[in-house]
């Protein structure tokens, strides 16, 4: 037992909730449903779009929830200790959410020539990745992603507004499936040990 | 003044023992835990868990409720003021620990 696995055990446990990768997988395809444009991929136009999306989103909410409970009869739960978290959920709600929404109005209606929601989120993935421990080194790969998809529209042909927005929501999705399933495996390693038909006896 | 290594007996047993230190340091990062995550967690068996949770308990380091949640049984472990005071103390003893044994010299 050293430093850095006692380290490890605190920020694992600190941060529970997010190791629970699979409850944001759902979520990624509801995004994903949500991301395809009118008309070009759906057989139906934009309120039937809407109306799938909004569809999708809420069997996504109810599954991860459902998933939720899967997580605690199989791992047990943990009641997080808000103060720990403090300054991150000070830095989230001040600085990266009105970030993430500012870079989204200005990527739908300035369209300048790169995504700047590209970068809003690559910092704020970066930020999110330190605050839960630094442990799971994928979202150093996301953030990069992210970086990367800043220049998607010298590349991709992304010059409405549906489409800006599209490419930004896909993108989302899609790494709320991957980051979930490779978080899920984080997990796994983290709780290999016993498993208990009646986790309620001491 | 005593050198590092004879500083390592000072160090509370009950808290030093590998699966209590994790269990109390899972415990020092939330407000409470199910005893099935300790149990996945440290990889002990229920009999060792239970064990050495009664030693804590003893020590008044940690406190054990059980309740329902709908109808299954849960049992959940908080860490005390006393035990989260305890636990800080021991890691910065670690700490001061390696950083003097890092610069220690024997006397000739």
């Amino acid at each position: 037992m050293n430093d850095a696995s006692l380290q490890r055990i605190h920020d694992f446990t600190a941060n529970y909730f997010f190791w629970q990768g699979l409850r944001w997988v759902p979520l990624g395809a509801g995004l994903l449903v949500l991301s395809l444009q009118p008309g070009k991929w759906l057989p139906f136009g934009r309120w039937g779009q809407a109306l799938a999306g909004a569809l999708a989103i809420t069997i996504a909410l109810a599954l991860s929830n459902e998933i939720g409970r899967w997580y605690r009869r199989k791992f047990g739960a943990v009641r997080s200790d808000a103060s720990l978290h403090a300054r991150r959920d000070l830095l989230k709600w001040t600085v990266f959410y009105p970030l993430i929404v500012t870079a989204l109005i200005v990527d739908g209606w300035w369209r300048p020539p790169i995504l700047m929601s590209g970068i809003a989120w690559a910092a704020a993935i970066a930020a999110y990745w330190a605050s839960t421990g630094r442990g799971r080194n994928h979202y150093v790969v996301i953030s990069a992603v992210f970086a990367l998809s800043t220049f998607a529209p010298l590349m991709f042909e992304l010059g409405s507004r549906v489409q800006r927005l599209s490419f930004i929501v896909a993108l989302i999705g899609l790494v709320y499936m991957a980051a979930g399933i490779l978080d899920h495996l984080a997990l796994l390693r983290m709780l290999q040990g016993t498993e208990a038909d009646d986790a309620g006896a001491v | 003044m005593p050198a590092p290594f004879e500083r390592i007996a000072e160090l509370d047993r009950l808290i030093h023992e590998p699966a209590r230190l994790s269990i109390l340091t899972a415990l020092s990062a939330c407000r409470n835990a199910e005893f099935l995550f300790l149990l996945r967690l440290t990889g002990l068996s229920k009999g060792n868990l239970s064990s050495h949770l009664t030693k804590l308990e003893e020590a008044e380091l940690i406190v054990i409720e059980k309740s329902f949640v709908g109808k299954f049984p849960s049992t959940s472990i908080k860490i005390t003021r006393e035990g989260r005071h305890q636990i800080e103390r021991h890691w910065k003893m670690l700490e001061e620990l390696r950083h003097d044994a890092l610069r220690w010299q024997p006397e000739s």
